[in-house]
C-alpha cells in the first residue's frame, strides 16, 4: 500500500471517529476532582512503604551490631554489620529512586520520559537482586566465638558449610535474576508476570531509545 | 476552578480522537484501553496547570498521550478496583469500533500498528496524523534527521 492510500484510510478512520466518538463527561469531571489516581503517583507509592519498612529494619540491624559489639561477639558484629551496610545501599537506592521520580515530567519528550520510567524500573530490580546477596551473611549472625573455640572442626566445620552453600546460592540466584535472562524459571518462582512484564518492557525500550540516539 | 473545568472538557473533548487512536494502538484488550484513556486524561489534568505555551496545545496532549500509553502496564485486579470505579469508558464509540472492525483495510492497519514495538507506533501514529518532520522530533525528542530516516525506513520495509 503506498503512502497516499495509507493517508485516504486513516483519514477515512478519522473523518468516522470525528462523527461518532463520544466524550463521557461525567467521567472525566472525576478526575478534574481528583477522585482517580495518577500513574506516576503509583510509582511513589512501592518505594514509600519499602522505606517505611527497611529504615526501621536497618535501625534495628544497627542496634544488634551495637549489642554485639558490648558484649564481645565478632561474628554478630559482623555478620548484622555487612547485612546493616546492604540495606543502608538498598534505602539509599530508594531514595534516589523518589527524587528521579519527582523529575519525570510527562509534558517532557518521549525519548527523555521512557528512558527515564526505564532507569527507574531496571535499576528498581537491580536493587532488590543486591538484597540477596544478604543471605549468606545470615548464616554468620549465629555463630558463638566461645563453641568455635571449643570445637573448631564440628562446629566451625558445619558452619563453614552451610556459610559456602548460602554463598554460592546467593551468587547462583543473583546471576540467573538477570534483564537478560527473562525465560528463567528462577524468574517464575520469584517474579509473576504483573511484576516481571514493566521490567521487560523497560529493557526492551531502552535498547529502541539507544537506536535512536545513535 | 469551574471554568477551568470547563476548559480542559472542551480541551479533551476537541483532541479526543488522538487520545482514542493512541489507546487503541497500544493496547489490544479493551479493558486495558479503557484504563489507559482514563491515566491519559488522569495525566492531562495534573500537567495542566504547567502547559508550556511555546509549544502548540496537540504537541502537549500527544506527548502526555503517548508517554501514557507506552509505559502503561497490565494492571493486577487489586489495583483496577482502585482506579476504576466506574465500568464505563471515557472516550468511546461503538458505532466507529464496529465500522473499523468491519472495514478490512483499517483492520489490517490496526493490526500492523500493534506489531510495532513502542517508539515506532509512537513514529507512525504522529506521521498517519499529518504532523510535520519538525514536530515528531519535537514530540519524541529526536533530531529531525533520525525522525525523517526512521519513518523512511518504515515506510519501505
Amino acid at each position: 500500500m503506498n503512502d497516499q492510500k495509507l493517508f485516504a484510510l486513516w483519514e477515512s478512520q478519522n473523518q468516522k471517529l470525528e462523527e461518532t466518538l463520544k466524550l463521557n463527561k461525567k467521567l472525566v469531571r472525576e478526575i478534574t476532582k481528583g477522585q482517580l489516581r495518577d500513574t506516576i503517583g503509583s510509582l511513589r507509592s512501592p518505594k514509600l512503604f519499602a522505606l517505611l519498612i527497611a529504615i526501621p529494619y536497618t535501625l534495628l540491624l544497627c542496634f544488634f551490631v551495637f549489642i554485639g559489639k558490648q558484649a564481645g561477639a565478632p561474628f554478630v558484629v559482623f555478620g548484622f554489620g555487612l547485612i546493616a551496610l546492604i540495606m543502608t545501599a538498598l534505602i539509599i537506592g530508594y531514595l534516589y529512586h523518589i527524587y528521579l521520580i519527582n523529575q519525570i515530567q510527562g509534558t517532557d519528550e518521549i525519548s527523555k520520559v521512557q528512558k527515564q520510567i526505564a532507569e527507574l524500573k531496571v535499576s528498581s530490580f537491580n536493587l532488590t537482586r543486591l538484597a540477596v546477596l544478604q543471605l549468606p551473611l545470615w548464616s554468620i549472625c549465629w555463630i558463638s566465638l566461645d563453641v568455635l573455640k571449643s570445637s573448631p572442626f564440628l562446629y566451625g566445620g558445619v558452619n563453614l558449610l552451610i556459610f559456602l552453600l548460602l554463598s554460592y546460592i546467593a551468587y547462583w540466584l543473583y546471576q540467573r535474576l538477570n534483564v537478560q535472562n527473562s525465560n528463567s524459571k528462577v524468574y517464575k518462582f520469584f517474579y509473576s508476570g504483573n511484576e516481571w512484564d514493566p521490567i521487560i518492557k523497560s529493557s526492551h525500550i531502552l535498547e529502541q531509545i539507544k537506536e535512536y540516539d545513535s | 476552578m469551574k471554568n477551568k473545568e470547563k476548559i480542559f472538557l472542551e480541551l479533551v473533548d476537541k483532541h479526543k480522537g488522538i487520545i482514542y487512536k493512541i489507546s487503541n494502538s497500544y493496547c489490544a484488550d479493551s479493558e486495558d484501553r479503557k484504563d489507559v484513556i482514563q491515566e491519559i486524561i488522569i495525566q492531562l489534568w495534573s500537567s495542566y496547570d504547567s502547559y508550556d505555551p511555546k509549544f502548540k496545545i496537540s504537541t502537549w496532549i500527544y506527548r502526555i498521550s503517548l508517554n501514557t500509553a507506552i509505559s502503561f502496564y497490565r494492571k493486577n485486579k487489586l489495583r483496577k478496583a482502585k482506579t476504576s470505579p466506574l465500568s464505563s469508558t471515557i472516550v468511546s464509540s461503538k458505532e466507529a469500533e464496529k465500522e473499523l472492525c468491519e472495514d478490512p483495510n483499517i483492520a489490517k492497519l490496526q493490526e500492523f500498528i500493534l506489531e510495532l514495538r513502542e517508539i515506532e507506533k509512537a513514529l507512525i501514529l504522529l506521521y498517519l496524523d499529518g504532523i510535520s518532520q519538525k514536530e515528531i522530533a519535537e514530540i519524541v525528542g529526536i533530531s529531525q534527521t533520525n525522525a525523517g530516516t526512521k519513518m523512511y525506513k518504515k515506510n519501505t520495509a
